[in-house]
């Protein structure tokens, strides 16, 4: 076979054309199964190379409270260190452990313990400030590492504690207004989508955040510091000069339903509330706790049969220290017996079990029996006027709706009810209901949350809120107070009598209900509800002392804190004396 | 020289050949080439500015944060300082007199 030269170089060329046509064709076919059937794998693998996605936490909203006019922060965020280490890269435990305590003031004993006992990780110190944090990275520790934590801070400690609440490790706000408000604290984390450099370090790019993050809104409390603290102080003295278990108190504007102090003892600081051993401490029980109210409830009662016409401070019946209500006899709680003629207002002054069921016959028309009609009306005012049973709403988690029993009850259970027993309230429905008195009969919302800052400037201040308007009338509202003025002038609540000032005021005792039925023989839980001036109420403060081991009644229980608290309260609103 | 040659360069003002400009395909490759490894480059150029002022951004996004952890330890400091706990026990006010009596004036 013979190949012509010219011949032979075209045939080479054509074979290489072929074979370079055949290598692109096999080139350009993977580069399309690589940049187009496998697109979303690679571009999934480069992105997890070089771009992360972070969750940028929102800042929680800051808490305050009012001391006259300024804002006193009640809760804060703080960013500080948490110190760990690992183990297993630490060289001489028992020389870390001491240099880092030469830093931290702390026993060595400590961190070298964690340093034994922790694997791979263990948390050597939380909390630590920027000045400590440097101190600490300067010693350059082999397997000691610090991450930035944001903690939250309460820097009046255990003031306003239980209203408060606290944030728990996982960041979520419990009991309280921390607890009721959290989302709203809270705000809305944010999602940054990062590019980071070979080491994984995120660089920062205008177009990395894919979500800003909301912080939470900052708010004010309507709670008055000053009033706060020497509510505490008074209660605590109070509760430790009878040895109570435990007591609560309330202050509240009857104008608007804000209240201007909460306070329970015992107490807790919530910088420190994994050191609580009960969790009961952790609770606002004048929100949380329903009780039967005893004496202190008669207030209602009368306030009913004011209202509806069927009494007036002057209307007499004949006390005969008891009554029997079918196969039940009722008696006055101290043994009176004051006869014929005993007005209502000698009725309210000596707490007179008789004369509350008298109101209740009264109100269904009849003064000698207990009727449907009866039983209906006093709940119409009990539950829908002064909404006794239902929650109030306040900005507290844990809220008691308390227990109100409906007309169909038995006639023992309504004529108990009209002195506070078989039934539960909260201190919250009683202070908004003696509110209501206090005011002329308007039933106002209480509210802790006075005003909402969010991030975005915009302010949402509370205005108060009528829950109902004329729960009883002026006349009653008035009729009332003449009555609850003589408990303290002349009657249970003669401790709180302060010269120069009109001061109304009912005490209570109730017995507390045993689990297995009927009432414990032994403590009882002591309640006094007032307001002052009378005539024109600058604020409702209630008293409740559970199970004080002194004799007697809540007058000598109660009532002096009672008197401690409005005293003082009428300096700091400087009100004059409307008195002789 | 000769004398051809001489007369041409004697001439050459007289007349000017027509200058064409030719642009093979291998020169038009490189030319291509050229320029696109020159925007390469600037693009190279900018995401490199971008990726540096990321860091100076990061680093005055940690100082920031820095700034406000200070900010934030000092209002918890000055909170706990002017706290009521700090108040009433400091002794400046334990030395205070309560008041007993007030006289308002009408």
């Amino acid at each position: 076979m013979r190949f012509t030269a010219g011949g032979s170089s075209s045939a080479r060329l054509r074979g290489l054309q072929c074979l370079l046509l055949i290598l692109g064709a096999i080139l350009a076919a993977r580069l399309a199964y690589i940049q187009v059937a496998m697109n979303g794998h690679y571009r999934a693998m480069a992105a997890n190379e070089h771009q992360r996605k972070y969750v940028v936490p929102s800042a929680r909203g800051q808490i305050y409270l009012r001391d006259g006019e300024t804002k006193v922060p009640l809760a804060l965020n703080q960013t500080l260190k948490l110190v760990y280490a690992d183990p297993t890269q630490v060289p001489d435990k028992p020389e870390t452990a001491r240099r880092l305590a030469e830093v931290t003031g702390e026993p060595a004993r400590k961190y070298l313990d964690a340093l034994e006992k922790g694997k791979e990780y263990a948390v050597i110190k939380t909390r630590v400030p920027e000045e400590m944090a440097t101190r600490i990275r300067a010693l350059k520790l082999h397997g000691i590492g610090m991450v930035n934590q944001t903690y939250r801070t309460y820097p009046e400690g255990q003031l306003a504690s239980q209203v408060l609440g606290f944030v728990n490790n996982d960041g979520v706000g419990q009991y309280g207004v921390e607890g009721f408000v959290d989302k709203e604290l809270k705000g809305t984390p944010g999602l940054l989508n990062a590019k980071t450099d070979t080491n994984g370090v995120p660089i920062a790019t205008s177009d990395n955040m894919s979500k800003p993050p909301v912080d939470g809104a900052t708010m004010v409390l309507t709670l008055d510091r000053n009033i706060q603290a020497q509510a505490e102080r008074f209660l605590k003295e109070g509760v430790e000069n009878v040895r109570a278990d435990s007591g609560s108190v309330i202050v509240m504007d009857p104008k608007t339903g804000a209240v201007k102090a909460m306070a329970n003892y015992p107490s807790y600081d919530p910088n420190t509330y994994s050191a609580v051993k009960d969790y009961r401490d952790f609770e606002n029980q004048v929100v949380t706790n329903a009780f039967e109210p005893g004496s202190g409830f008669k207030v209602f009662t009368v306030a009913a049969g004011l209202d509806s016409g069927k009494i007036t401070p002057d209307t007499r019946y004949n006390d005969t220290g008891c009554v029997q209500i079918h196969e039940h006899k009722t008696c006055n709680a101290a043994g009176h017996r004051l006869g014929p003629n005993t007005s209502m207002t000698n009725a309210l002054r000596d707490s007179l079990n008789t004369g509350m069921i008298f109101i209740l016959r009264s109100l269904g028309g009849n003064a000698e029996e207990i009727t449907a009609q009866s039983k209906k009306a006093f709940y119409a005012y009990i539950h829908e006027r002064f909404k006794f049973g239902q929650r109030t709403g306040i900005e507290q988690s844990g809220e008691s709706a308390g227990k109100v029993n409906p007309p169909s009850s038995n006639d023992t259970n309504y004529a108990n009810m009209t002195f506070g027993q078989g039934l539960s309230v909260t201190m919250l429905q009683m202070a908004a209901g003696v509110s209501a008195v206090a005011n002329g009969g308007t039933l106002y919302k209480p509210y802790l949350i006075e005003e909402k800052a969010r991030p975005d400037g915009t302010v949402q201040k509370t205005q108060p809120f009528v829950v109902k308007q004329d729960v009883i009338s002026k006349q009653a509202a008035s009729d009332l107070t003449g009555m609850m003025k003589v408990v303290v002038e002349r009657g249970s609540g003669y401790l709180a009598k302060t010269p120069g000032y009109d001061i109304a005021g009912k005490t209570g005792t109730a017995q507390i209900p045993d689990p297995k039925g009927g009432y414990l023989k032994l403590g009882n839980i002591g309640t006094f509800v007032g307001f002052a001036p009378a005539q024109d109420a600058k604020f409702v403060v209630m008293v409740r002392v559970n199970k004080p081991k002194v004799e007697g009644f809540a007058e000598k229980t109660t009532v002096p804190i009672f008197a401690n608290l409005t005293r003082w309260l009428l300096q700091y609103y400087a009100v004059p004396p409307t008195a002789p | 020289m000769s004398t051809a040659t001489i007369a041409v360069r004697r001439n050459q003002n007289l007349y000017r050949n027509k200058a064409e400009l030719k642009l093979g395909p291998v020169s038009a490759s490189l030319v291509m080439v050229a320029v696109v490894a020159v925007l390469a480059l600037l693009y190279l150029n900018q995401i490199t500015k971008q990726s540096e002022f990321g860091y100076v951004r990061s680093d005055l996004e940690r100082k920031r944060a820095q700034a406000v952890a200070a900010k934030q330890e000092l209002e918890v400091e000055a909170a706990r300082l002017t706290s009521i706990q700090q108040i009433q026990n400091s002794k400046r006010v334990s030395g205070l007199v309560p008041t007993t009596q007030v006289t308002y004036a009408k």
